[in-house]
C-alpha cells in the first residue's frame, strides 16, 4: 500500500505541473490589466501612471510571459507564492489566514452531511415505501434542488434579520474578545450554524438518497437473509452486517467531497461574509490578482489529487476484497 | 405485538426523548453563552459597516478618523484647512507654501510639524511603498516647524493624503510598510484614536479629547468589516453602511422609515456613451446630436432611482462650476428632432418602426458595456430603437470591458464611467485631445485641454474659464453623450444626525460633525 501511495504521489507531480502551466497561461491571457484595480472607484482617486508602471515592473509584469512563468515556478518550488497585487502582502500569509476558516466550514459541513445524510438514508431504507420514506425522499430531492445561495439568503432573512436567532455574518461577535473560553466556543458555533447547515444540507440530501439505494441493495443480499434467519435482531442485521458494506462507496465519495465543498463554499462565504479561501479566490479573479489566483488554483488542484488518493486508500481499507500492489490488507 | 416488543419500543421512545432534551439543553447553552453583535448600549456609539478589510496596511476608512489631511471640504463643498491653517501659491503657480496649525498634536502628545509632512511624502514615494511616484519624494521643503513649500504633492485639493508621525515611523523598514504593526493601533492626530483592532472583524475607536477642534459628539465608533450591508442594517447590527451602493440596491431600503439615504457625486467620473468616430456613421456631428436627443436623460435618472439633483451637462465641468450652479443646460429630450436630423443625413426608415437604412446598409452598431452598467445600456438601447437605430449590446465582465474600451478602443460605441480629469490616462486629454482615442479632431479643444492639464491638482476649481471655453465645442460636436456623474449612496439609521446630501453624505468622512439621537 505504501508503495502504491508513493507511486500515486509521484504521478501527481507532472499532473500538478501541467495544471500550473495551463492555469498560468489562461490567467495571463484573460483580458484585463491587473494594475487596473488601482483605478478602482473605491480608492476615490486616480493613481499616478508612474506608480502603475513602477508596480508593473515590481511584479514582473513587464517581462515576457515565459520569463514570468519560469520565475513563478521557481518561486513556488521554494514555497514563495509571491505578493498579492491587491493586498500587497505575501500570498502565503493571506492564504494561511483564510484556510482555517474554510476548513472549519468544510469539515463541519462534512460532519453534518455524514451524520444527517447517513441516518436519513438508513431510516428511509429500513422503512421503505412508508410515509417516513416518502417524506425523506421528497425532502431530500427538494433540499438537493434548492440553490445554496438562495437558501442562505432566506435563512439569513428569516432567522437573522427577522427573528435575531442567528448572526447575519462574520465568524464571531464584536465582543468576542471579552467572552470566556466557553463563551468563545459557543460564539463560534453560533456563527457557524447557518453556513454549515446551508453547505451541508445539499450534500446530506444527496448522501441520504445514495445511502438508501445502497442499503436496499445490500439488504437483499443472501448473507443478510441468512443473518435474519439465524435470529439476529433487525438492529444488529442493519447496523453490524448491512451498513458496513453499504458504507463502502460513501467513504470513497467523501474522499472526493472536500475539494467540492471548498468550491461550493464560495457563495456561502459571500452571503455570510465568511473570510474563507473561496471568497479570496473569487475576489482575486475579479481583480486579476494573478499571484492569488494561481496560488488558490494550485491548492485546489492539490486537494483534488489528495482527495482522489484518499478515496482510493479508504476504499482499500474498508473493503478487504480490494488490494493495491497485489497484497490484501487483511 | 408481543410484550417484549412493546417494552423495547417504549425504551426506544424514552431514549429518543432523552436525546432530544439533551440536544435542546446544549443548543440553549450555546445560545446563551455566545456574544452579541448588537450596537452597544451606550447612546454615543455608532457602528459602521466597512467593506475595506481591516487587515494589514493602513485601513483606508479608519485613516479618515485617526489622521488628518491638510485640507477638507465643508458642508457646502468649499475647501477648508484641517492640518493647514492657510496656503498660498507663488505668482508663477509653480509652488505652494503651507502654514500648519500649531495646536494639533499626535495622540501621544508630540506636536505635528512640517517635518511629519515631509517624512510622509518621502515614505509614500519610497520605491518599496510605491504609493506616489519617486519624483515626489523631495518636493516638500521644510521652512520651519510649521511651514513648508512644495512643487508637487500635496496639492490644496488633496483631501485624501494623511500624514504620519515621523518620530514613530522613521526607523521602521519601508519594505514592510504594508505589514507594520503600527497599523493595528496607529497613533494619529485626528478626531478619533484606536482602542482595539481585530483583523478582518473590527476596529473600535474613541473620541480624542485633545482634538484641536471641538471633541466629536459621538464618543465611540466601531468599524465592522463586511459587505452584507442590507442584512446588517435590517438586522439592526450597524447604524450605517459604507458600501458604494448601486441605485437599485438602495431602492430596497428606500421605503424603510428606519433609514435615511444620502448621496454624493463623484464629479470626476461621469457615465457617458462614447461614439467612436472610426465607425463611419458617427463621423457626422448631426448623427451624434440625433442620438443624444433621442435619449431622455431625466427619465434615465428616474429609471435608475437616482436623485433629482444629479447635474446634467453636455460638456465637461469643474466642481466649482457645479457648486456655483453655473452648468450649461443640457440638450432636452427631443425624439422628433432626432428623427428629423437622421432623415436629413440620409438615414431613413423604410417603414414605420423599421431600422433606418442608407445606401442599403442599416444603422446598426455594437455598444460595449460592462456588466454593472447593463441596466443603463438596455434603457439607452430601447430609447435609440424608438428612433429607428438598432443597438446590439456586448456585455462584458468588468476587466474585459475596460481592456476593450480603454486599451484596445475596440468598439463602435461604449457606455462607461469616464474620468473627467484632464491629466489622467482615462481622462479628457486621452479622449478629446490631439491624439483622441475616439478619432475626434478639434484643435481648439485640444489646445484648451493642454492648458487644463497643466493646472493638475493645484485647484480644480480655478480654471473655470477654461471649462467654459470648452462648452460651445462640446455642445456643437457631442463626441460623447454625457449621462450623469457616478453617484454614491450611503445609508444610515435615522438616529444618525448631521449627514446631508451631497457634501456631507459619507458618515466616516463627516464623523466629527455627527451626533446620535437617543434610541
Amino acid at each position: 500500500m505504501l508503495r502504491y501511495i508513493l507511486k500515486r504521489l509521484l504521478q501527481a507531480i507532472p499532473l500538478l505541473l501541467g495544471i500550473a502551466t495551463i492555469t498560468f497561461v489562461m490567467v495571463h491571457l484573460a483580458p484585463g490589466d491587473p494594475m487596473d484595480m488601482y483605478m478602482e472607484e473605491r480608492f476615490q482617486r486616480d493613481v499616478d501612471p508612474q506608480v502603475i508602471e513602477l508596480l508593473r515592473k515590481k511584479h514582473g509584469l513587464d517581462q515576457p510571459l515565459p520569463v514570468q512563468y519560469v520565475k513563478w515556478v521557481g518561486n513556488v518550488a521554494r514555497g514563495d507564492f509571491g505578493e498579492s497585487f491587491r493586498y500587497r502582502r505575501p500570498v502565503a500569509s493571506l492564504i494561511a489566514e483564510r484556510v482555517p476558516y474554510t476548513l472549519q466550514l468544510a469539515a463541519l459541513a462534512l460532519f453534518f452531511d455524514a451524520l444527517i445524510g447517513i441516518a436519513l438514508g438508513i431510516i428511509s431504507a429500513v422503512r421503505q415505501y412508508s410515509r417516513t420514506d416518502r417524506t425523506i425522499t421528497v425532502g431530500s430531492l427538494v433540499m438537493y434542488s434548492i440553490p445554496g445561495f438562495w437558501l442562505a439568503l432566506m435563512l439569513v432573512l428569516v432567522f437573522s434579520v427577522n427573528l435575531h436567532w442567528f448572526p447575519t455574518s462574520q465568524t464571531r461577535s464584536l465582543d468576542y474578545e471579552l467572552l470566556s473560553a466557553g463563551g468563545k466556543l459557543a460564539d463560534r458555533l453560533w456563527h457557524l450554524a447557518l453556513p454549515v447547515f446551508v453547505l451541508g444540507v445539499a450534500s446530506a440530501a444527496g448522501t441520504a438518497r445514495f445511502m438508501r439505494n445502497k442499503l436496499l441493495d445490500v439488504l437483499s443480499e443472501e448473507y443478510v437473509v441468512g443473518a435474519r434467519a439465524r435470529g439476529l435482531s433487525e438492529r444488529s442485521v442493519i447496523l453490524r452486517h448491512a451498513l458496513r458494506n453499504a458504507l463502502i462507496p460513501i467513504v470513497t465519495i467523501y474522499g472526493l467531497a472536500l475539494p467540492f465543498l471548498l468550491g461550493g463554499a464560495v457563495l456561502i462565504e459571500k452571503v455570510f461574509a465568511w473570510p474563507g479561501m473561496g471568497l479570496l479566490a473569487v475576489e482575486a479573479i475579479g481583480a486579476r490578482d494573478y499571484p492569488v489566483i494561481l496560488a488558490t488554483s494550485m491548492i485546489a488542484a492539490v486537494l483534488v489529487v489528495l482527495g482522489n488518493l484518499l478515496a482510493d486508500v479508504a476504499y482499500a481499507l474498508v473493503d478487504p476484497r480490494v488490494s493495491y500492489g497485489g497484497k490484501r490488507l487483511a | 405485538m408481543n410484550v417484549q416488543k412493546i417494552a423495547s419500543l417504549r425504551w426506544i421512545r424514552r431514549r429518543r426523548l432523552t436525546r432530544i432534551c439533551a440536544g435542546s439543553v446544549v443548543l440553549a447553552a450555546v445560545g446563551c453563552g455566545r456574544g452579541s453583535d448588537a450596537p452597544r448600549s451606550a447612546p454615543a456609539t455608532i457602528t459602521v459597516l466597512d467593506p475595506t478589510p481591516v487587515m494589514g496596511g493602513p485601513g483606508w476608512t479608519s485613516q479618515n478618523l485617526v489622521f488628518l489631511t491638510l485640507t477638507g471640504r465643508d458642508e457646502k463643498g468649499e475647501l477648508v484647512g484641517r492640518l493647514a491653517r492657510s496656503w498660498e501659491r507663488s505668482p508663477d503657480r509653480r509652488n505652494v507654501t503651507y502654514r500648519l496649525r500649531t495646536d494639533i498634536h499626535w495622540h501621544d502628545g508630540r506636536p505635528v510639524t512640517a517635518h511629519d509632512v515631509a517624512f510622509t511624502m518621502r515614505l509614500l514615494a519610497h520605491p518599496k511603498v510605491t504609493y506616489l511616484p519617486p519624483s515626489e519624494a523631495e518636493n516638500v521643503i521644510v521652512v520651519d516647524d510649521s511651514t513648508f513649500t512644495t512643487t508637487g504633492h500635496p496639492y490644496p485639493t488633496d483631501t485624501w493624503i494623511v500624514y504620519y508621525p515621523k518620530h514613530l515611523l522613521e526607523k521602521l523598514d519601508p519594505a514592510q510598510f504594508w505589514d507594520w504593526e503600527f497599523w493595528r493601533q496607529p497613533v494619529g492626530n485626528g478626531p478619533y484614536r484606536v482602542v482595539r483592532s481585530v483583523p478582518r472583524l473590527l476596529m473600535e475607536l474613541e473620541a480624542n479629547p485633545e482634538y484641536f477642534g471641538s471633541p466629536p459628539r459621538i464618543e465611540r465608533v466601531v468599524l465592522k468589516s463586511g459587505e452584507t450591508a442590507v442584512t446588517e442594517l435590517m438586522a439592526g447590527n450597524v447604524d450605517a453602511a459604507l458600501l458604494y451602493w448601486r441605485p437599485l440596491d438602495v431602492f430596497k431600503l428606500a421605503g424603510d422609515t428606519r433609514f435615511r439615504i444620502y448621496h454624493d457625486f463623484a464629479l470626476d467620473r461621469r457615465k457617458a456613451v462614447a461614439w467612436n468616430q472610426r465607425f463611419e456613421p458617427f463621423r457626422d456631428a448631426r448623427v451624434r446630436r440625433a442620438l443624444t436627443l433621442a435619449i431622455d436623460r431625466r427619465e434615465l435618472l428616474r429609471a435608475m432611482n437616482l436623485p433629482k439633483d444629479v447635474p446634467l451637462s453636455d460638456a465637461p465641468f469643474s466642481p466649482g462650476q457645479w457648486r456655483a450652479g453655473a452648468l450649461p443646460s443640457p440638450l432636452d429630450y427631443d425624439p422628433a428632432e432626432a428623427r428629423r436630423l437622421l432623415d436629413e443625413v440620409g438615414w431613413r426608415e423604410p417603414s414605420v418602426g423599421a431600422v433606418r437604412m442608407r445606401a442599403g446598409a442599416p444603422l446598426r452598431f455594437v455598444m460595449v458595456v460592462e456588466n454593472a452598467d447593463e441596466t443603463e445600456a438596455v434603457l439607452v438601447q430601447a430609447a435609440l430603437r424608438r428612433v429607428g437605430v438598432d443597438v446590439q449590446l456586448r456585455v462584458l465582465e468588468r476587466q474585459a470591458a475596460r481592456s476593450r474600451v480603454f486599451e484596445a478602443v475596440d468598439f463602435d460605441a461604449a457606455l462607461f464611467a469616464f474620468c473627467q480629469r484632464p491629466w489622467t490616462p482615462c481622462g479628457l486629454v486621452a479622449w478629446f485631445g490631439a491624439e483622441s482615442k475616439l478619432g475626434y479632431r478639434n484643435s481648439e479643444v485640444a489646445r484648451v485641454l493642454d492648458s487644463l492639464a497643466t493646472y493638475a491638482y493645484l485647484d480644480a476649481d480655478e480654471p473655470q474659464a477654461l471649462y467654459r471655453e470648452l462648452e460651445p465645442h462640446f455642445q456643437a460636436d457631442l463626441p460623447m453623450t454625457f449621462l450623469y456623474p457616478v453617484t454614491h449612496f450611503f445609508v444610515a439609521h435615522r438616529r444618525v444626525r448631521g449627514l446631508s446630501s451631497p457634501h456631507r453624505a459619507n458618515p466616516v468622512e463627516s464623523m466629527e460633525k455627527l451626533w446620535l439621537e437617543e434610541r
